[in-house]
């Protein structure tokens, strides 16, 4: 199959979305794992904390990650009752 | 060539060749089977059956009951032994379905539900939900696989039998994906090909529904029983042929004409009771009426110009209208989900067209109670086979039974018969199929200008068929059917085919299912010709009686060079003296889901 | 009124006879009850009877008529005409599969595969005719109900781009019917389909895309029983791991 195979089909399509979203979902993994490793330490955790709600790069990676998250969230609850066996 | 070689050889992987099959592959792993089907198996016509398959399993229940409501819904024309026979083995065969998985509606309690059916005066019939042919059918499909001794011949067509020394020892056979034509030896060959339904126009029956086997045997010689026996069905949707089942009118369906009349109470099926009224469907009145006196209603309000006319020919309404959305939902899902996925009507809103379609052949292969045939090393079971059990009229939900139990008792029989052979004339039968090779190239691939169409032959065919061997019958319209079908007979010869390839030719198949269904065709024509009484779904206007004296008899139709010829055989009595035939129990809406 | 017409753009293809597939359009009358499947048979019977396809019984069961429309798996018998018209429509064969002519692929492929995975009930514990029938309450059926309803139309293996990739993969449909036995309260070889079915080509080269149970005509959801065996295996794998005195 071609490498474009995923642009064929819609459903295709908003599966990749699907998959690329978890680069998201790590990215704010990663966000959190520095966040809960400078806790030790007040004034580091402060700095980061200030980083990230005061910082425009901050601002504009969040609004970007957000609505990946929400759709990899969105589509992860679809899905997951079908692996039930019920 | 190399010669392909079975001790036996299965014709046909539906519902009856699939369990002779297995019966084989069961009884002894070193017998080899082969079944030839020209569609993969799980695509067979069993397939579409809806209603269920009956059997005695509950304790209100007795076998002497299913005797007696099939022998006398056959108005008395069913062999009695086989009926018998039949009904003895029937629950044994569905339990042994059961044992291969087939997932069978069910009680609270865990056993086997069953539910009434039209002519059961008790509920025996067993179901799968409203599909319970497809889940019979792919249950044996599936359970087939395991057997190693089964080898399939998937997308193969059988065009000839070979017989030499007065056996049939094997087939030719088009592979279709190759075009070739080529020799299946084998030392017992069991036809199971189904019924003919499509020698009609309108008709519930599948495209693949020729009656192959039928015209096989009959150009091997073979009889063919009581072929003027075809049941309808009421109500069929136009065009298609979809079959809305018993259960639309059970819930309190209406027909309508033309002026939004109920008509049924024109032809002595009762007093209407407006849908409004509690005490509406009335069992056995109107709508509940026995199946062939709406489809006989049906002829003479046509006759009258009542009816409508669409682009499929006439019809009238079934109106559901006033029974919403909410019940139509709750009681009869399948129908709404038929009419709007396969033809675009929604019931809930729209009237839906409907006329009597072409159900089921009762006639077919002459056999006896083992599914022999009077050439030996052949047999035949399930519609293409006239055991007989169905006689003037099959009874609902008998059919799928059928072909348990008889698939089993051919396999049986075949079984015992191939063990007495050893030799198979392997140079005649390679001689044959050479034979049959060169004629189907001289017929269908040399260029000789001629100017017949496979659909415009077949569309006479059928309207041939209609006119003159439809619901009514008489002498003047068989009459007429007969010469017109020694016509087409003629005007086949002048076929051209387009397709000249070798690979998946459907245009040949086409013109070779043509042919056969000109064979059944011409069997039933004259076998109702030569019937001057009416029984069952045979109905003569010129004989409106039923006859004992003279056709308490199976009719056996012989090709020959001419018309065929008709002999009669003695129906077997037993313990069940003629009687008049009264409706079975009525039709029951709660869950007759009606085949 | 002049007759209202409508074309369609058939995939014509004779693997002996010709190098590359090609289309062929067809003007067949427009009509709102015709399905795809009417139309096809329109051209076989009036206009080229060289048009080669498979059809049967015209209601949705048989499981025959799957065919690519305008790029998506369907069944003709159930694609009607009216919600394309009066644009042109596209017929193709079944994606993924290989052709032998125009509109007839070559499924032999998923038949061996359920050979494979052992698609028949095999009984926990034999059991004699004249015993009677096993009993099954309706749960335990509605249990497996759903997974016995497929009719092998390989619509779901022509939305499937991982068996697009990898002939290889079991695929939806034949996964389903392993599972449809495995969820059988009759049946007690789970085990011995398992070897299978938890192999790589088996469900774990599924990434779940989930177009095969859009696209399955009779909601089937072959999706879902893939995620069930994945949990199943995953359960197993955890236990083995965790408990390995354990005695499997």
């Amino acid at each position: 199959m071609p490498s474009t195979w995923w642009l064929k089909r819609k459903t295709y399509f908003l599966f990749m979305v699907r998959e690329l979203t978890c680069v998201a979902v790590g990215g704010y993994a990663a966000l959190l794992l520095v966040l809960a490793a400078s806790a030790h330490d007040p004034d580091s955790f402060h700095s980061v904390f200030s980083w990230l709600s005061a910082s425009r790069w901050s601002v504009v990676l969040h609004a970007i990650a957000l609505p990946l998250v929400l759709y990899h969230s969105i589509t992860w609850f679809n899905l997951t009752p079908k692996a039930m066996v019920v | 060539m190399e010669l392909l070689n079975h001790d036996i050889l299965i014709v046909g992987g539906g519902g009856a060749g699939l369990r002779a099959a297995i019966a084989i592959g069961e009884a002894n792993a070193d017998l080899s089977v082969g079944v030839v089907s020209k569609v993969y198996p799980m695509r067979s016509h069993t397939v579409s059956a809806e209603g269920g398959s009956a059997a005695v399993i509950k304790s209100n229940d007795s076998l002497e009951a299913h005797i007696y409501d099939t022998i006398s819904g056959a108005d008395w024309l069913a062999d009695q032994d086989a009926v018998e026979a039949f009904v003895n083995e029937a629950p044994e065969e569905m339990i042994q379905l059961e044992h291969w998985g087939c997932p069978w509606s069910r009680e609270a309690d865990g056993s086997v539900a069953v539910r009434p059916f039209g002519g059961m005066k008790i509920e025996r019939t067993w179901f799968a939900a409203d599909k319970t042919g497809f889940h019979m059918l792919h249950t044996l499909f599936q359970t087939a696989l395991k057997y190693n001794n089964i080898t399939r011949y998937d997308e193969w067509f059988v065009t000839r039998l070979l017989t030499h020394d007065g056996r049939c020892q094997g087939v030719a056979a088009l592979e279709l994906r190759t075009g070739q034509i080529r020799p299946i030896a084998a030392k017992a060959v069991i036809l199971c090909t189904g019924g003919g339904g499509r020698i009609f126009p309108f008709t519930t029956n599948a495209a693949i529904k020729s009656g192959d086997g039928m015209a096989l045997a009959y150009r091997a010689g073979v009889p063919l029983k009581d072929m003027e026996f075809v049941q309808y069905h009421p109500t069929g949707l136009p065009g298609t042929g979809i079959l809305i089942t018993e259960a639309s009118r059970g819930e309190g369906g209406i027909l309508l004409n033309k002026d939004g009349h109920r008509y049924l109470q024109d032809y002595d099926l009762g007093e209407p009771l407006d849908v409004s009224d509690p005490r509406h469907p009335r069992k056995r009145t109107m709508e509940l009426g026995p199946r062939d006196r709406l489809s006989q209603a049906f002829m003479k309000e046509r006759e009258k110009g009542r009816t409508m006319e669409g682009p499929y020919g006439d019809y009238v309404c079934l109106d559901l209208r006033h029974m919403g959305e909410k019940k139509i939902d709750k009681k009869i899902p399948f129908v709404r989900e038929l009419c709007r996925n396969y033809v675009g009507i929604d019931p809930v809103h729209e009237l839906v067209p409907v006329r009597p379609v072409v159900h089921y052949m009762m006639g077919g292969v002459h056999t006896n109670i083992d599914g022999e045939t009077p050439l030996a090393g052949l047999f035949a079971a399930g519609e293409c086979a006239c055991v007989s059990i169905n006689g003037a009229n099959r009874l609902g939900s008998n059919s799928l039974t059928e072909l348990l139990v008889f698939g089993a008792r051919a396999a049986r029989a075949a079984i015992r018969f191939s063990a007495r052979q050893d030799v198979i004339a392997v140079e005649e039968i390679h001689a044959q199929c050479q034979a049959e090779q060169q004629r189907i190239r001289d017929r269908f691939f040399q260029p000789k200008g001629g100017k017949e169409t496979i659909a415009g032959l077949r569309a006479e065919l059928t309207r041939t068929m209609e006119s003159g061997a439809g619901i009514y019958r008489t002498e003047d319209s068989l009459r007429a059917a007969c010469a017109l079908i020694g016509q087409l007979k003629e005007r086949f010869r002048e076929v051209e085919l387009a397709d000249h390839s070798l690979t998946f030719n459907t245009e040949l198949t086409a013109a070779l299912e043509l042919e056969f269904m000109i064979d059944a065709s011409e069997a039933v024509g004259h076998s109702a010709l030569m019937r001057t009484e009416s029984r069952g779904s045979h109905q003569r206007s010129d004989y409106p009686q039923r006859d004992d004296e003279r056709f308490l008899k199976h009719s056996l139709a012989y090709q020959t060079e001419n018309d065929p010829r008709i002999e009669y055989l003695d129906v077997v009595v037993t313990r069940w003296p003629p009687a008049e035939r009264k409706y079975g129990s009525p039709v029951d809406g709660k869950g007759g889901k009606g085949d | 009124m002049p007759e209202q017409t409508m074309t369609l753009e058939v995939f014509r293809y004779q693997p002996d006879e010709e190098e590359h597939p090609r289309y062929q359009n067809y003007e067949v009358p427009y009509r709102e009850d015709w399905v795809v499947l009417d139309a096809l048979n329109y051209i076989k019977d009036e206009i080229d009877g060289t048009l080669s396809y498979r059809w049967s019984c015209r209601m949705g069961v048989c499981g025959s008529c799957g065919m690519m429309v305008n790029g998506d798996p369907k069944l003709t018998c159930a694609t009607f005409l009216r919600d394309y018209y009066p644009s042109a429509i596209r017929v193709e064969p079944l994606n993924y599969f290989p052709v032998i002519r125009d509109l007839i692929i070559n499924m032999e492929d998923f038949l061996h595969k359920l050979d494979d995975v052992q698609a028949w009930l095999i009984p926990n514990q034999e059991k004699g005719v004249e015993e009677g029938e096993y009993l099954q309450s309706p749960a335990e059926l509605a249990h497996f109900k759903q997974f016995s309803m497929c009719i092998n139309c390989m619509l779901c293996y022509a939305a499937c781009p991982v068996y697009g990739h990898s002939q290889e993969f079991l695929g939806p449909a034949a996964i389903a019917l392993a599972q449809r036995y495995n969820l059988d309260s009759r049946d007690g070889a789970a085990e011995s389909r398992a070897e299978v079915i938890f192999q790589d080509v088996g469900i774990w080269e599924c990434t779940f895309v989930g177009d095969c149970s859009r696209v399955c005509p009779k909601k089937v959801d072959p999706a879902g029983a893939i995620q069930q065996a994945k949990v199943t295996h995953t359960k197993q794998f955890m236990k083995e791991l965790l408990t390995p005195w354990g005695n499997r």
